[in-house]
């Protein structure tokens, strides 16, 4: 606000110079309010002209008044347009310097801005004044500099010697330039102008360097001929084809690279997307012959309760592009071993069954299981095999191989029984009239080819059946292996896996567990003593006492108590039934026969078994008068043949 | 990797990609030559320079440019690799059967009888 005052006055005082004095600004005149006016009577006809104009534009701004229109008017004509815009009291006489002065101080406040925009309009033509007044608005800037310095005196002292230190720096390198580049210019000089020169050379130059020995001369700039400036745009724009050519190349030539592994990648996730399920377990993993990243899929039954750990039943989902196909390879810990004989693990069960000849004391074939229909199609057919052929062939194999794992680890314990282990892949059970013989076999084309071509022989259905069984009670074994996961907490798990002992314990366990070949064993044991025991009885009983009857109650009572314990699982629930309908099969089988012997009594004998295999016979003897006289118990037939002798001699007959 | 850090990715990428077309389109106008006279003649004084910087930069922006779209491609597989291993659709015929119990148990009795009777022989 200050410097515009000062700008303000320094105006004020210009007006003086230009035209009449007068001491008042007729930039004020309009701020008078100009409806009312008071004519004088003495005015003539220029004075209504003037009167017109004025009155044409009563609010016109000061800024653009006609400056030169008052100044040069006649007092006689300047009076009344005063006064006129002075009010209608108002008398000349009354207009003093101090009310004016009074007037232009209130009236400057308001208006700065016009002013401020009458002097940058002014600015093209200033005047030597004008300048001078703007130097003196120039003048408090310096001020506030000084008042700033001022303040920064305030600092500490340490500030105010370290700010010293830097400007006395300063000085000292400014100082030392100048001095350098005077040495320079006199060194340059002393070729042509000696004695000037040395004058301002320095002592040290003097002495160091002789004089003249710096030299300048004027190089010409060489400009381009117009030919050479098109050759180098020339060769410029050839330099830009032939690294676009080279960047061209290189981008066709990833694109189609791209493209080929965008396809293969569609087919790939497009096949992926067709077969598999979210049935299957699906991961990530690295493929590791071809270093690629890849999806494994797991086809072993861990998940589904197989505790085989030979062989983890891992694949790789491998894309084959020359085929198109998506293709699975197993994954194993010597892929070597895979590739020289790829069909290494392709071996399946085969169950047979040799018939004994009586007088030749030697065995034909009289039933063979067929070829599962998952080996049998589409092995060589050279039609699309798709993924998940080959994933349930993979399923195939390895719940075979597991088979046979179980079932030799189960035969270990059933040599006295007939049961023997005649090489890695083979199983020989023997009974009185035949022999059961379970063989894992490689699987080749010729058994392929051939597997239709046998003539039907008389036990191939019971074969066929046997093999069914066995698979379907590993399938139990699964099951119960599950129920015991769902059913024991994770942490005692957990223990189990810690500690050796433990584990070993549940390792016995898992091995009297094992029932693929007893239960079928049993039932067909059980039947065979059973014949024995109603010849037997037939013999001894029915032929020596008259009038006797005979009864067989096979199987037994229903024990619901597995099933009807339920729980609150659903999956559990399931299981359990699932398990309970193998019932039949896995329990021990067992007999009754009771023979009455009319008012003599009654002899009952049950044909039982302890670990399916062999024969526990337990004889009641009740007398006519209702009385147990004997409860024994034999697991010797010839035994019990000699015990029913002496029954039937010493109290029936 | 989390969709936040895919969309994050995606839009690095296309950044880049962008960038680097733009670059090369810029490097291969001919006007420009024509309208930045004296720096370019100056510029265009040393061939060593231009063959050398002009082919440094063709390069590094085609290696980006290819970069960028295998990342892509990458992103694609990572895309598809999560969609499987977490939200592959049901199939409806995957359902699971009611098993009838009573008609097991039977065929499963049937099998006692083949198998007793025809040791029976």
């Amino acid at each position: 606000m200050l410097t515009e005052g000062q700008k303000g006055d320094a105006k004020e005082c210009s007006s003086p110079f230009k035209g009449i004095s007068l001491a008042l600004d007729p930039n004020l005149i309009n701020l008078v309010p100009s409806g009312a006016t008071t004519v004088p009577e003495s005015e003539n006809e220029l004075d209504k002209q003037e009167e017109v104009e004025v009155a044409n534009a009563p609010s016109q701004s000061l800024i653009n008044n006609p400056y030169e229109m008052f100044e040069k008017m006649p007092l006689s004509r300047l009076i009344p347009i005063i006064l006129r815009n002075r009010g209608p009291n108002f008398k000349f006489a009354d207009l003093t310097e101090d009310a004016l002065l009074k007037e232009i101080s209130g009236e400057n406040n308001e208006q700065t801005i016009e002013k401020d925009a009458d002097g940058d309009y002014k600015m093209g033509s200033e005047s030597i004044d004008e300048l001078k007044g703007r130097e003196e608005s120039l003048q408090p800037l310096r001020v506030d500099e000084n008042s700033l310095t001022d303040e920064s005196e305030s600092v500490s002292q340490d500030q105010f010697q370290q700010l010293k230190k830097n400007v006395i720096q300063s000085i000292n390198m400014a100082l030392n330039e100048s001095s350098l580049s005077l040495e320079f210019v006199s060194l340059l000089l002393s070729s042509v102008r000696p004695a000037a020169a040395t004058a301002s050379m320095s002592p040290y130059l003097k002495k160091t360097v002789p004089a003249a020995s710096l030299n300048a001369e004027k190089i010409p700039l060489k400009r381009s001929t117009r030919s050479e400036v098109i050759s180098s745009r020339i060769t410029h724009k050839g330099w830009k084809l032939r690294s676009l050519e080279e960047s061209r190349l290189l981008l066709k030539e990833t694109y189609h690279s791209l493209e080929r592994s965008i396809e293969k990648e569609h087919d790939y996730w497009s096949k992926i997307c067709q077969y598999i399920s979210n049935k299957d377990v699906v991961f990530k993993m690295k493929d590791r012959d071809t270093g690629e990243r890849s999806l494994g899929i797991k086809y072993g039954y861990e998940d589904s309760g197989s505790t085989y750990k030979q062989d983890r039943g891992i694949a790789i989902l491998r894309h084959d592009s020359k085929m198109n196909k998506l293709e699975l390879v197993p994954f194993e810990k010597s892929q070597s071993a895979v590739h020289i004989n790829k069909r290494n693990n392709e071996k399946f069960l085969r169950v047979r069954i040799f018939t004994k000849i009586e007088e030749e004391d030697d065995y034909i074939l009289t039933g063979e299981s067929c070829l599962d229909s998952v080996l049998a199609t589409s092995e060589d057919s050279t039609q699309e095999v798709d993924i998940r052929h080959q994933i349930s062939k993979l399923k195939f194999f390895i719940f075979d191989q597991e088979l046979m794992y179980q079932l030799k680890r189960e035969s270990e314990t059933l040599i006295s029984y007939g049961v023997s282990i005649e090489n890695e892949n083979k199983i020989v059970a023997e009974f009185p009239s035949e022999k059961i013989e379970i063989e894992m076999l490689q699987l080749d084309d010729d058994i392929i080819m051939n597997h239709q071509q046998d003539a039907p022989k008389t036990n191939d259905k019971k074969a066929n059946l046997i093999l069914t069984m066995l698979r379907l009670l590993l399938v139990i074994m699964y099951k119960k292996q599950m129920r015991q996961r769902l059913l024991s907490p994770p942490s005692s798990k957990r223990t189990h896996s810690k500690s050796s002992k433990t584990r070993s314990s549940s390792k016995d366990a898992s091995d009297t567990s094992i029932l693929l070949l007893r239960p079928i064993m049993g039932k067909i044991r059980h039947q065979s003593y059973l014949d024995l025991l109603k010849k037997l009885t037939k013999d001894f009983i029915l032929d020596a006492v008259k009038d006797s009857k005979l009864t067989v109650i096979s199987g037994n009572e229903r024990s619901n108590s597995d099933i009807s314990n339920t729980d609150s699982d659903i999956h559990i629930t399931k299981l359990n039934k699932e398990i309970g309908m193998f019932d039949e099969i896995l329990r021990m089988p067992r007999s009754e026969i009771s023979v009455d012997l009319n008012e003599k009594g009654k002899i009952k004998l049950v044909l039982e078994s302890s670990n399916f295999c062999n024969a526990v016979i337990k004889v009641t003897y009740v007398n006519g008068t209702a009385k147990a006289l004997f409860d024994t118990k034999f697991s010797d037939f010839k035994e019990l043949e000699e015990f029913l002798h002496f029954i039937i001699n010493e109290y029936v007959v | 990797m989390s969709n936040r850090a895919l969309l994050e990715q995606l839009d690095r990428t296309t950044e880049m990609l962008s960038n680097s077309l733009t670059q090369l389109v810029k490097y291969s106008s001919i006007l420009s030559e024509e309208e930045s006279g004296a720096a370019q003649r100056e510029m265009a004084d040393s061939i060593a320079s231009v063959s050398s910087e002009g082919v440094a930069m063709i390069n590094t922006q085609t290696m980006q440019l290819i970069k960028g779209i295998q990342d892509l491609l990458v992103m694609t597989r990572s895309i598809r690799e999560k969609w499987l291993l977490s939200q592959v659709p049901e199939k409806k015929e995957s359902e699971q059967q009611e098993v009838d119990y009573e008609k097991c148990s039977q065929m499963l009795n049937s099998w006692v009888n083949q198998i007793v009777g025809n040791s029976d022989c």
